[in-house]
């Protein structure tokens, strides 16, 4: 029994009542027969089930348990986020109810502490989603790597467990689209994968919807990259390029051509100049917003991993603190 | 079976020689100069409640979305000040602090508020400033609130006590409260010295100030308890870190904490909102009796996640050393639940004519009784 690591574990939930009990005795049980101290932080994301009610007569049951309620659903990463602000452990873990087995959390602990960084869960055995999702999630995890020069396994679930130090890091991040397994790699700490076999706590279990999924890799992307905005200004200058060019031959028609239509030498050059400003407009455009996006993120200028500093104190000790004349 | 001894006869009767109870009893004596009588379980004065706290002279600040509370406070701090200003630590710094979130006052409000009741806030000195982290800390300020010593309280009643004639009684465990039978007074007392012997005191008046345990004495009378929370509080006595030597923290108001210099140990008290209540209940019922269930509870303390989530908000207080734990049983109103009125609790007649119950919360706000004895003694002499 370790009795001085303390460990804090975050659950976010949404209208899992009729699993809340079962999941709970389960995690309860897990973390106190390794050890002493811990917490086990439950976040209601606006649940409309019974999970209130539930939870008051749970509270007197089992120890060591926090509940926030928030005042609406407010979104996965928004509740785990609410869970982890108050957190007291040396680790934290987050876990889903329904998918995540309980027993493997002191894995995760050990993990984490080992890497002195982050350990996030990677789901192996029978998938949970449809194809579609899937083929969803490499497509995501493809664009975060080449887009934004960042590690995610396309596998990566929300179990995952962080040292306190990686965790402060993560926290000072304030984005408005939360995504935690992204945040944890920006940060830099040493992160790795821990391959897990989920369990099915409900059956059948929830499906998550493509649509929905779709909207918030959109929304990600363009909060954390500014390379589609890049891609398309570079796009516009190519577009001016050709503009370019096509006035050249607009030129060129214009003074070795005979019997040109009336009309189409003005017309065509105007349509010419008048794109040319356009794309040149926009891609400046693009570039001032790719900066606006920078600059909004509240994001740290810099992590620091760790500090050390010189053992020796002084330079010379043998020197007093004497001088010989008075100037 | 043994005789028992001879009632003693007294003008009033206080149950409880805590800061309430000696004070009422003060006041019986010398303004309208009846003979009093205090029964005291411990033995000694402001041993439970009165000294099992975070020693707080108030001066408004505390309740800041109670105007009367903080109000009256404020007035009745300035008396408190000059009446015991032996037995109260002005020397440190006082601070309070607005975190921007989770907290139920916004720093705007808190100022507001304290302009309203007249409650001094001042710029912190840049190193008290600097002690918070500001990430998490809307503001900082640096206020008037003091700390009082129980065990310096507890000699000066005593002494005025003896000055006023008051008869003090230690170790004398009051059972229940009966009405007088035949020629006796209108209300009897049946009480226990230590050693078990057993003795009657009798009194027009009596007043029940055994406050988280003032049920208890209703309940074994054989009447009707009152709606009372009773809760099982802990506050972590720290020797704190240079930083935090003369320095007393309030961070308001939601789940936060609070350091207070406490004179009796020469150390601090530090006390959280979330982790300072151990366990409680809804003491009408009768289900838990009070005494019985503290001296037999597991008292494991929460110093650690008291220490770990205040450190976030103020770093320093990681380095503090816990060198023991206060424990104590705190009642709390069902009003004061919903908001921060600190209403003192003085039910007339409570069961029986003549008996009257009394609970307060907070030391500094015994001169508001003073009316309601009057007014209470005033009814009683008017002829039935």
């Amino acid at each position: 029994m370790n009795s001085s690591l303390f460990v804090s574990v975050v659950v976010p939930l949404s209208d899992d009542a009729d699993i809340l009990p079962g999941f709970l005795d389960e995690l309860s049980r897990a973390l106190a027969t390794r050890w002493e101290n811990y917490e086990i932080v439950l976040v209601d994301d606006g649940s409309r089930d019974a999970t209130p009610m539930l939870v008051e007569e749970l509270l007197r049951r089992i120890a060591c348990v926090r509940y926030l309620r928030l005042s609406r659903a407010f979104g996965l990463e928004n509740a785990v986020l609410a869970g982890l602000d108050g957190t007291l452990g040396d680790v934290v873990v987050v876990l889903q109810p329904e998918c995540d087995p309980p027993a493997l959390v002191p894995q995760f602990v050990d993990a984490a502490r080992k890497a002195g960084g982050i350990v996030i869960g990677t789901r192996r055995g029978p998938a949970r989603d449809g194809a579609l999702y899937r083929a969803g999630r490499r497509g995501f995890a493809w664009i975060v790597r080449r887009w934004m020069g960042l590690d995610l396994h396309p596998d990566a679930a929300l179990f995952l467990a962080c040292t306190r130090q990686a965790m402060n890091a993560v926290l000072r991040i304030k984005d408005k689209s939360r995504a935690l397994r992204l945040f944890g790699t920006w940060v830099g700490f040493r992160q790795e994968y821990l391959p897990y076999e989920p369990i099915e706590r409900r059956n059948p279990p929830r499906r998550r919807s493509v649509l929905e999924g779709i909207e918030r890799a959109v929304s990600l992307i363009v909060t954390n990259s500014a390379r589609p905005l890049r891609i398309f200004s570079v796009l516009g200058l190519l577009a001016g390029f050709l503009n370019v060019l096509y006035i050249g031959y607009i030129g060129a028609i214009a003074l070795f051509k005979e019997r040109v239509a009336e009309g189409w030498i003005t017309l065509s050059l105007q349509h010419a100049v008048m794109f040319l400003l356009v794309f040149m407009i926009l891609s400046v455009l693009c570039e001032y917003v790719a900066r606006i996006l920078e600059e909004t993120r509240e994001r740290p200028a810099y992590v620091v991993a760790e500090e050390r500093n010189s053992s020796v104190m002084i330079a010379n000790e043998e020197r007093r603190n004497v001088v010989a004349d008075a100037q | 079976m043994s005789a028992r001894a001879p009632l003693q006869r007294f003008d009033a009767l206080i149950v409880g020689g805590g800061l309430f109870g000696c004070w009422l009893a003060l006041g019986l004596a010398r303004e309208h100069r009846l003979s009093v009588a205090i029964l005291e379980r411990e033995p000694g004065l402001l041993r439970r409640a009165s000294y099992g706290n975070q020693a707080r002279v108030h001066n408004g600040y505390h309740y800041p979305r109670s105007i009367l509370t903080g109000l009256r406070s404020r007035v009745n701090s300035g008396r408190f000040l000059r009446e015991y200003a032996d037995c109260v630590d002005t020397s440190f710094t006082k601070l309070y602090a607005v975190p921007r979130a989770r907290s139920n006052v916004t720093a705007a409000q808190f100022e507001a508020f304290c302009a309203r009741i007249g409650a001094a806030l001042r710029k912190p000195k840049p190193e008290h400033a600097r002690l918070f982290d500001h990430d998490l800390i809307e503001a900082v300020w640096e206020t008037d609130e003091w700390a009082f010593d129980a065990r310096a309280l507890a000699r000066r009643m005593a002494a005025e006590l003896q000055q006023a004639g008051v008869r003090v009684l230690f170790e004398t465990d009051a059972e229940r409260v009966r009405a007088g039978a035949g020629g006796e007074p209108r209300l009897v007392v049946e009480a226990k010295t230590r050693a078990g012997e057993p003795l009657d005191f009798g009194a027009a008046h009596v007043f029940n100030c055994t406050y988280a345990e003032l049920n208890g004495l209703l309940g074994r009378s054989g009447l009707p308890r009152l709606p009372l929370k009773i809760e099982l509080a802990e506050m972590a006595l720290v020797e704190p870190p240079p930083e935090l030597l003369r320095v007393g923290v309030t961070v308001m108001c939601g789940p936060f904490f609070s350091l207070m210099p406490f004179p009796p140990r020469q150390l601090s008290t530090l006390s959280h909102v979330r982790y300072t209540p151990h366990h409680s209940w809804q003491d009408a019922t009768g289900k838990i009796d009070a005494r019985a269930w503290f001296e037999a509870c597991e008292k494991r303390s929460n110093f650690d996640r008291m220490r770990r989530d205040s450190m976030r908000y103020l770093p320093k207080i990681g380095a503090c050393v816990q060198r023991d734990s206060i424990w104590e049983l705190k009642a709390v109103l069902p009003a004061s639940e919903a908001n921060d009125s600190r209403p003192i609790l003085f039910v007339r007649d409570a069961g029986l004519p003549g008996l009257t119950c009394v609970l307060g919360g907070k030391i500094d706000n015994v001169y508001d009784l003073e009316r309601e004895v009057r007014e209470l003694l005033a009814a009683a002499a008017v002829p039935a």
